[in-house]
């Protein structure tokens, strides 16, 4: 028995020994283990760190295969414009870097200033840089996507909205800096005899979906229509960088200036600049500092000798055989100011249904209310509320008296939002009558909902418009931009959009206050030699401060043109001489643009949609410009520049899996057919995972065996 | 796992502790086997270059040094093989030579596994100098021209117009498990002086 016992106690003891000796190795694998788990945990939350660093910027970046993105730094913008005259041409070169060790397509959106007409887009990766083309957009997306399928660099610069693109950039090496040189034109503001240059300079990415984009009303709203899935979803991608994107990136300026005449003030709103005169309207300028850090926009703004003010301003560009004209006209001061208005008639037509409850109806009363005191006793006025039933202040459109003022307060304080939407009857309302010919009749609509009947009211629009100008206004997220647009070209006004309902009382009262002030109507240029053509055909009419702009295409040049208006029922015209014109750099593309905006404006009609493209895509490729058909494609020189040297990748022929003969004749595909890579990492990761298990479970096993020991 | 018997838990832990060591041991096998490979390969390349053809580098090697690559920015130094099927890939980068319209231009595909002696073609540049010793002695330098990603089910390389051509081709992406993806990651570099044997004058 006692034998027995101790041979028991043997036994334990030699198990024992086995167990601490195991024991020792596991818990230096565990150690171990732990060590490389911390190691890992370690590098993976320093990428990640590194991965919400980077996405402060614009550049997104998919590496390829996976819709994981991460972004590239933006390390600079240099800005070049070169301004003449309205017309400002700028090369915008924006540096990035893929800070990755991969591989990665750069997906870029961004905000040009309005009316912009973009012409080149340049890309500098590594040592090569690759220049664009301009190509109809499918072509533009089957060359691009063809490119980046067989890992040649490549980019797309896409036009969504007026103002808004997006550039993607296929095949950037892991490290490697990518240069994006857009060069593009716009016109200079001119306002209370001020001109004034505006650059964003946070280029902050803007939302296409919404449409929070307000000054895209010169656009063609078919294509806000034409986004197909693809697009949308990527649009939604799009939005991601927007939230990162507030870390301001420096930015370097320089702009070359010909005003075309002796300023007095030249100056920024908000930098610091260095400027040097070379005299007669010429200047160079230059951030003082040389490199700013902001995100407030750039605005530079001069001003014209008032003594000898200009009254006009020609630009000239010659390509080829047809000579090209910009030129601008300053409303003539005493004859054409703020003190000789046209006598005009305005009809508000205000939707008053139920979804306009709220801050909507509240901001639009307030902005009513301004403009309403801004009215010339003079001036005739009405309003006409709609929701499911019509209302108007007045059976006719009354003087702009005290008493008939104070009236519309009261009416205007008694507006409330509710029912449905019938707009047809108050539009009919407001169009019907027709009393005071002399007068400008200005209609204002303002909805902020969709529209059910679009064509009749097209018709309706199109019958009785007449002398009327139709200003339309949409409110809120969901107006129906397409026909409000619309309607306003067909009534020779404009649309104007306001996403943000805070903000419908300060932009309504500002648009309000500016048609309350027309000076000239019915413009037209006549041209006494030769044969040229005229873009815009009908030139808006003229409000107090602003100048007559238009372009104009010829033949052969242009002596003189005659421009002609209407104030109230007198004729005024002016001669207008273009032979001493200043050479004007990208006249040509301005023209070419307000062309393309001719042709958009004049369809309507969506039957005429395939002329319409074809057109348009003429002018554009002819122009190189970007327009709603056609995109600029970044295509690789190098291969395309020596034939000799293209032998790269092209598709196997069907059937070609083996290769054999190793002579083969020129253009005759080689497929690869080498299993380039191992499994050791798989394998690696198997071990380790495996190991890691039988520790856990060792280790279970040893907790099991002290429990009952404990027992 | 109250129900397991802590016999069975005991065979658990072997089972995992050797297929751990087996796994471990082939995933280190690999890389170990690609280098010292190479070192017995740069041996076979001296008598290879004093006049012997054909050399083995091993007694039972299926194949045998036909060139010698140098990326002198980046410090690489490595025998290539002939062939580019899988037996000699283990070993050092395979290749494959095609002339094209009976010599008057060339393109020679040389093949690595992106993991071992290819790891480096993600860090070229265009640009880089890539120098090629033939059989003969003769160094050949080309200059990198581009880098393409090519789907290998569905791309091949055209047989150039003109020149001499050197494709270094790898699996792509570099840093992924799966290792059957149709991705090849192309390096195209031209030759930018003459050889000196006149095989290649042309």
């Amino acid at each position: 028995m006692l034998h027995q016992n101790n041979d028991i106690e043997k036994n334990t003891f030699v198990n024992k020994k086995e167990n601490d000796l195991l024991k020792v190795i596991l818990d230096v694998i565990q150690h171990v283990l732990i060590l490389i788990t911390f190691l890992m945990f370690f590098s993976f939350v320093q990428v990640a760190m590194a991965a919400a660093e980077d996405n402060q910027n614009a550049l997104l970046l998919y590496s390829t295969g996976s819709n994981e993105s991460r972004s590239a730094a933006m390390v600079r913008t240099d800005v070049d414009m070169r301004v003449s005259g309205m017309i400002n041409h700028t090369l915008l070169t924006q540096v990035f870097k893929n800070s990755r060790d991969e591989w990665v397509e750069g997906i870029y959106q961004f905000t040009l200033p309005e009316s912009v007409v973009v012409d080149t887009l340049r890309i500098q990766m590594g040592e090569r840089v690759i220049y664009s083309e301009i190509k109809s957009n499918a072509r533009a997306l089957t060359q691009y996507q063809n490119a980046k399928k067989t890992g040649k660099r490549t980019a797309l610069l896409e036009q969504h909205r007026a103002n808004i693109f997006s550039s993607k950039i296929a095949n950037i090496a892991p490290g490697e800096e990518v240069r994006i040189e857009i060069s593009f034109q716009y016109l200079v503001k001119y306002e209370q005899g001020e001109f004034k240059l505006r650059f964003p300079m946070a280029m902050l990415p803007r939302y296409l979906l919404g449409v929070t984009v307000s000054e895209w009303a010169d656009f063609d709203p078919s294509i806000l229509n034409g986004l197909n899935e693809n697009q949308l979803a990527n649009t939604i991608r799009l939005r991601y960088p927007v939230t990162g994107s507030d870390k301001p990136v420096p930015v370097s300026l320089h702009i070359e200036l010909d005003a075309g005449f002796p300023l007095v003030e030249l100056d920024s709103r908000y930098h610091a600049i260095h400027k040097t005169n070379h005299g007669s309207g010429r200047y160079s300028i230059r951030f003082k500092s040389g490199i700013v850090l902001s995100k407030r926009d750039f605005e530079l703004f001069w001003r014209p000798e008032p003594g000898q003010r200009p009254r006009t301003s020609v630009f000239h560009e010659k390509l080829g055989d047809e000579h090209y004209y910009f030129a601008m006209l300053y409303p003539p001061q005493p004859e054409l100011s703020d003190q000789t208005l046209l006598n005009k008639e305005v009809v508000y037509v205000i939707d008053t249904s139920g979804s306009m409850a709220g801050v909507s109806i509240r901001q639009a009363r307030d902005a009513m209310l301004t403009a309403l005191d801004d009215l010339d006793p003079e001036d005739f006025f009405n309003i006409i509320t709609f929701n499911t039933q019509t209302h108007s202040l007045f059976k006719q459109s009354r003087p702009a008296s005290v008493l008939n003022v104070a009236r519309a307060r009261q009416f205007i304080a008694l507006t409330n939002a509710r029912g449905g939407t019938e707009m047809l009857p108050a539009l009919k309302k407001a169009l019907a009558y027709n009393e005071s010919d002399a007068r400008l009749r200005q209609i204002i609509y303002l909805t902020d909902g969709a529209v059910v009947n679009e064509q009749e009211v097209f018709e309706l629009l199109r019958k009785n418009i007449q002398q009327n100008r139709l200003f339309t206004i949409g409110i809120g997220p969901s107006p129906n931009s397409y026909f409000l647009h619309n309607a306003a070209r067909i009534g020779r006004g404009t649309y104007t959009y306001i996403s943000n309902i805070n903000e419908v009382s300060m932009r309504l009262g500002k648009f309000l206050k500016k048609i309350n002030r027309p000076v000239l109507q019915n413009i037209k240029i006549e041209h006494l030699s030769g044969k040229a053509e005229v873009v815009p055909q009908n030139i808006p009419d003229l409000y107090a401060y602003e100048p007559v702009v238009f372009s104009m295409k010829a033949n052969e040049p242009v002596g003189v043109v005659n421009i002609v208006g209407y104030r109230a029922d007198e004729q005024w015209s002016r001669r207008l001489q273009l032979t001493d014109s200043n050479n004007g750099f990208g006249v040509a593309k301005y023209w070419a643009r307000q062309k393309i905006k001719a042709y958009l404006d004049a369809s309507t009609d969506m039957n005429k949609t395939k002329k319409l493209e074809k057109s348009i895509t003429a002018i554009a490729l002819k122009h190189k410009i970007m327009s709603p058909y056609t995109s600029l494609v970044v295509v690789d020189k190098s291969l395309t520049g020596n034939p000799s040297k293209r032998i790269y990748s092209h598709p196997i022929p069907a059937r070609l899996t083996s290769m054999q003969n190793m002579q083969v004749k020129t253009g005759q595909v080689i497929p690869l057919l080498a299993k380039t890579a191992t499994d050791t990492q798989l394998k690696f990761i198997v071990g380790l995972v495996s190991l890691l298990l039988a520790v856990l479970v060792r280790i279970f096993l040893r907790r099991r065996y002290q429990n009952r020991e404990w027992l | 796992m109250r129900f397991l018997s802590d016999k069975i838990l005991k065979w658990i832990v072997f089972i995992l502790a050797v297929l751990a060591v087996y796994f471990l041991a082939t995933a280190f096998y690999i890389p170990v086997k690609a280098i010292i490979a190479q070192n017995l390969l740069h041996s076979a390349w001296q008598s290879t270059l004093a006049g012997d053809t054909s050399v083995k580098p091993w007694p039972w090697a299926d194949t045998w040094p036909v060139a010698r690559l140098r990326v002198p920015t980046l410090n690489i130094d490595q025998i290539v093989l002939d062939g580019d099927q899988g037996s000699s890939l283990a070993f050092g980068p395979g290749q494959r030579v095609h002339s094209v319209n009976d010599k008057s231009s060339g393109l020679t595909m040389i093949s690595a596994h992106r993991d071992t002696h290819f790891k480096f073609l993600q860090y070229v540049k265009l640009g880089h100098r890539i120098e090629l010793q033939n059989e003969f002695g003769d160094v050949n330098t080309y200059q990198i021209e581009d880098m393409q990603i090519i789907d290998s089910e569905v791309m091949g390389i055209r047989a150039p117009e003109q020149g001499q051509w050197l494709t270094l081709v790898t699996c792509y992406p570099f840093n992924v498990l799966d290792s059957n993806g149709p991705l090849r990651y192309v390096v195209f570099a031209e030759q930018i002086k003459p050889c000196a044997s006149e095989s290649c004058q042309s």
